[in-house]
């Protein structure tokens, strides 16, 4: 492919990292106990699905229930999950303690440079990114593609770049691509050739850029085959480096091939607009004016009017005078003088009335839209909103508004909780009473009967004089007590019972009592010990679960915690959608000055060809 | 004219530039980065709490006087799909879990998947987990697992195991205990 001879002012792709899960570390062996964290594996099972916000969940909780000596491993996992959710900030806390543990030193950067080294690319940081990837070994085939991929940005950004940096990069790239199979080509590799395209542009390094190229779209098409999830985009992708080789074409004045590579571009893709606008200069410097009006003319008719087609409506009378269709060219001047009118009207219309409820409910459809089309705020917007500025703040208004959802879900979740509790609480109570009270009157019931029994054998041994006087008496004693007793509903009947006891073992002691008769109240108080014995147990097993029962103090402290996020969270989104408002304004006042521009150029161009057609003779147009 | 057309080309240069794609490291404000760190806390704050509710939620729920939690695992390298798992205690069907390729995928790196956790009587309980799933050449290959359990004051944890016999190719089906706590 011949390529240009004239730099270029091009500029890299900026590209947000995607997500990157590293390779399983653990195997489980059969027959002995796995080795494995059951944290992290609980986590990595979600973090593989691409469920990143639910690895973190399992990650923390399990951490709580299945808890370890050591952490170290468990925060390398959650800095590599948060660096994948693009949570930089909170990873970045999390390498400051990792690196604190020095013993570990060693282990811990081979686990951690790779992420690291994505945060601080991420940041804008090139040379500690680039000083990381070199301290990661053994890097995976997508690791290796990923890491080509920061190489050649921060080659973009350098001010040094050579061609020798370049090829060099390049070779080390194609020796390693050409070793692996064709499936593992990820778009890693089209979007860092991207890249060294655009240094190579940059530099005036036309041929080199021309070959990377051809190595964006090769690679392009072989990450499509391997995963099928990349290939929207990667026809992204391809729109895009479509569109920079047409711009460079153009850019060295080969308007013939810029014409070629900007009708490679779909009609309804992202860059549609600038397409035709693009196309139309090429053709009209290529001396092919009636294409360029035709593809000027589609452009006017675009349903959604970008900064390319109020342009356009500028170029459309320009080629018509050009061809000395005058009276056409300053009926296109007059129109484009009306377009501009409405479209200035429409935007003071917009500043006027927009408000931060507006600019909320659109930055959460942007959030939410997950690269599928929107329609904007205003037309000119549509691409506005794509800048790292504004999808920065889009960004953080859609996760405080996700958090609020989430403290909602959990409010009304801590109510469910609270009830269960309430009623947990409550039936147990009801129950454990029910059941306590049922037990010990069928014990007392049970004890009342081997107080009878005993009190037969003692009757038993007096009518047969199997007792002395002394113990007569004491017997006498007990039984007008015993009387007293049950006139007085048994108050000190406990007592009695005792009192009761110790006679009958001075009985036994004195008398020679029939054993079997023993054997059977023998039988019966062992059975009563080991029923009051069970029942204590039981008692304790009832006490020990309302204990650990949380109290509901817990749930009205999570309640609070609850509360106060909120607060901060409006507090949060507040501020940002005032700052995405301030923003929004500031990028229609540009619009304004720029539209101005041009309808002034319109109106001096149609005041110009008019005076002009005039002067050589024509009537007054 | 010329005057005209150079002011045409000029825009037009304009448009070069903003057509070509922008790198542009976000030059945000002091302000904006103090907003960027109170989400982030947010963030942080909003997840452990989560973490907070789900763990309070599990000890009102499934206290561990009946607490039994039930996980599965596939051995690293096993040339076996997992179509699906039903798990049944005492006979009655207690769970089940179709899966998908990711799922497969997720499981084979080492990832463990909490498969059930509910409530289990004291006392000795029979648990049967019947597996259904394809070899490598696409053929159903099934198994079951089981063990007879009892049940204790505490919390109880079991896994479910499909190991890697010597060849990768065929799965052993076990359940292995991981004890109270």
């Amino acid at each position: 492919m011949r390529l240009f001879g004239i730099k270029a002012g091009v500029c890299a792709l900026v590209v947000s990292t995607s997500i990157v899960v590293h390779a399983a570390d653990n195997s489980a062996t059969v027959e002995s106990q796995p080795q494995r964290d059951i944290a992290i594996a609980l986590a990595k099972f979600e973090s593989h699905k691409g469920n990143q916000d639910a690895a973190l969940l399992a990650l923390e909780q399990a951490s709580v229930i299945y808890p370890s000596d050591d952490n170290s491993d468990r925060l390398v996992f959650k800095a590599d999950l948060l660096v994948s959710a693009g949570r930089f900030e909170d990873a970045r806390g999390l390498f400051g303690q990792l690196m604190g543990q020095k013993s570990k030193a060693m282990k811990l950067m081979q686990e951690i440079a790779l992420p690291l080294a994505e945060l601080n690319f991420a940041n804008g940081d090139c040379s500690k990114a680039l000083r990381l990837l070199k301290v990661k070994k053994n890097k995976t085939i997508e690791q290796r593609q990923q890491s080509f991929f920061i190489r050649a940005t921060c080659l973009v950004a350098s001010e040094e770049m050579n061609l020798q940096q370049l090829t060099d990069l390049d070779q080390q790239m194609q020796d390693f691509l050409s070793e692996v199979d064709r499936s593992e080509i990820t778009l890693w590799s089209a979007y860092g050739y991207y890249n060294l395209a655009l240094s190579a542009l940059n530099a005036g390094m036309i041929t080199e850029a021309g070959s990377f190229f051809e190595k964006v779209f090769q690679y392009i098409d072989s990450a499509a085959l391997a995963d099928v999830r990349t290939v929207e985009e990667g026809r992204a992708l391809r729109e895009r480096a479509l569109l920079t080789v047409a711009g460079a074409y153009f850019a060295s004045s080969q308007y013939g091939l810029a014409m070629e590579y900007y009708a490679l571009l779909s009609i309804d893709g992202y860059w549609n607009d600038k397409a035709l606008l693009g196309y139309g200069w090429a053709a009209f410097n290529n001396f092919q004016r009636g294409l360029a009006l035709e593809s000027w003319r589609q452009l006017a008719y675009l349903p959604n009017k970008s900064m390319s087609v109020y342009e356009g409506l500028l170029a459309i009378p320009f080629a018509l005078e050009k061809a000395n269709a005058y009276s056409r060219a300053l009926v296109a001047y007059d129109g484009a003088i009306e377009e501009f009118d409405i479209a200035l009207a429409q935007i003071e219309s917009l500043k006027q009335s927009l408000s931060v409820d507006d600019i909320r409910h659109h930055a959460l459809e942007y959030f939410d839209s997950r690269g599928r089309s929107i329609k904007p705020l205003h037309p000119l917007l549509g691409y506005t909103y794509t800048q790292p500025k504004f999808s920065a703040s889009i960004k953080r208004i859609g996760e405080v508004v996700s958090t609020q959802k989430k403290l909602e879900a959990q409010k009304s979740e801590l109510g469910v909780l609270a009830q269960i509790s309430g009623w947990k609480r409550g039936v147990s109570t009801v129950q454990t009473s029910a059941l306590e009270s049922q037990v010990n009157k069928r014990l007392k019931g049970f004890f009342a009967e081997i107080v009878n029994l005993r009190e037969v054998m003692i009757s038993e041994a007096v009518e047969e004089g199997r007792v002395d006087k002394e113990f007569l008496g004491k017997y006498n004693r007990y039984l007008s007590l015993r009387r007293i007793s049950t006139a007085s509903s048994g108050v000190g009947s406990d007592r009695l019972a005792k009192l009761q006891g110790v006679l009958f073992w001075q009985m036994l002691e004195q008398s020679d009592y029939p054993r079997e008769r023993l054997t059977a109240l023998n039988e019966l108080l062992s059975l009563h010990d080991r029923l009051l014995k069970r029942v204590e147990g039981l008692k304790e097993i009832v006490t020990v679960v309302d204990r650990d029962r949380p109290e509901v103090a817990e749930l009205a402290v999570l309640q609070q915690r609850i509360d106060r996020l909120n607060v901060e969270n409006r507090k949060v989104a507040a501020a940002e959608e005032q700052y995405l408002l301030g923003l929004t304004v500031a990028a229609l006042d540009e619009f304004v000055v720029v539209l101005d521009s041009y309808q002034k150029q319109a109106r001096v161009a149609g005041a110009r060809l008019r005076e002009e057609f005039y002067q050589i003779g024509g009537r007054r147009l | 004219m010329v005057n005209y057309k150079n002011k045409i080309l000029a825009a037009f240069q304009c448009f070069l530039v903003c057509l070509l794609p922008q790198f542009s490291i976000a030059e945000e404000s002091v302000e904006q980065n103090a907003l960027d760190t109170q989400v982030q806390q947010l963030r942080k704050e909003a997840l452990d709490l989560q973490r907070d509710i789900g763990l309070l939620e599990k000890e009102l729920l499934f206290p561990p006087l009946t607490r039994v939690e039930v996980y599965l695992s596939v051995a690293p390298g096993l040339e076996y799909s997992l179509r699906s798992v039903v798990l049944e205690i005492d006979g009655e069907e207690r769970s089940f879990h179709i899966y998908s390729d990711t799922d497969m995928a997720a499981l084979k790196v080492g990832g463990v998947q909490s498969f059930w956790e509910g409530n289990v009587a004291l006392g000795v309980h029979q648990l049967i987990a019947t597996f259904k799933g394809a070899d490598v050449k696409g053929r159903p290959l099934g198994g079951e697992a089981k063990v007879e359990f009892k049940k204790g004051k505490s919390g109880l944890a079991l896994e479910l195991q499909l190991l890697a016999g010597k060849n990768k190719k065929t799965p052993k089906f076990a359940v292995k205990s991981w004890g109270e706590r």
